[in-house]
């Protein structure tokens, strides 16, 4: 393993800027700023869903552990809010968006089509998610050696 | 700086011009002003995203949801100036096809002639 770090911040909005600084330092020599700024994107669509509709204003923890490795970036978000995976859940088609005049559901698309990977799991009461992405031009090689 | 709207007139057109970032700790004040706008019946409105850095879905929706709305009234809501990294999110989610977007304030005020 290359790198670990962990954040543990109260699941309140005004921690969502603190969680993606903290996210872009730690692979700011790592990806490219695009990537960077797309993954930060994932990371905050996560933790805005526990903070808005996990926890839905009670108090509560993000916990996100972070592990920077040689080929890939490894994001786990974990909360002690109801059980919500987001795996399982269909967004809404884009154009039933404006249709119905939706103004949520629009993250987890953002997260499912950026992340390399996307996991889920529901352990002792937490809900975790991972999200994976693969390093450039590194993400073949890492594909090859599985 | 969080947040900042600051609101101009162009003809029959109202120009929000945002600046800073849009996330569940800020996009209240978006929507209110969206709102208030089309609570007092001005649904041409331009949203100047110059000065936006980051753009979550929480900030997306409140857009995506008065669209109709607006254009429900006979209005509209379009996009301008926004810097290439929140364009390229908003390519990426496929946005382009839903609002229009232009590169210039110019632009998206003649796009009402049209």
């Amino acid at each position: 393993m290359k790198d670990k770090f962990v954040l543990r911040v109260a699941a309140e909005s005004n921690y969502l800027k603190l969680i993606r600084q903290f996210f872009a330092r730690i692979i700011e020599n790592d990806f490219s700023k695009d990537e960077i700024y797309y993954m930060e994107i994932c990371l905050n669509e996560v933790c805005e869903n526990i903070v808005n509709h996990g926890y839905n204003g009670d108090s509560g923890r993000i916990e996100m552990r972070v592990r920077n490795e040689k080929t890939y970036i490894m994001i786990e978000i974990l909360d002690r809010a109801k059980p919500f995976n987001l795996l399982k859940y269909k967004p809404v088609e884009k154009e039933k968006l404006v249709e119905q005049g939706i103004k949520g559901k629009l993250g987890i698309r953002k997260v499912k089509t950026i992340c390399d990977k996307v996991r889920y799991q529901r352990l002792k009461g937490k809900n975790k998610i991972v999200l994976i992405k693969y390093k450039k031009n590194l993400k073949a090689a890492a594909l090859k050696k599985r | 700086m969080s947040l900042s709207i600051q609101e101009e007139k162009a003809k029959d057109i109202t120009v929000l011009k945002v600046g800073g970032f849009v996330d569940t700790s800020t996009s209240s004040s978006l929507e209110d002003s969206i709102k208030g706008l089309h609570d007092t019946k001005k649904t041409k409105v331009i949203i100047d995203l110059a000065g936006v850095e980051f753009i979550s879905s929480a900030g997306w929706g409140i857009l995506v949801a008065y669209l109709r709305k607006m254009r429900s009234a006979g209005g509209d809501i379009k996009l301008t100036s926004m810097v290439e990294k929140v364009d390229n999110v908003f390519k990426l989610m496929e946005f382009d096809s839903l609002i229009d977007a232009y590169p210039t304030l110019d632009k998206a005020v003649k796009s009402f002639d049209d």
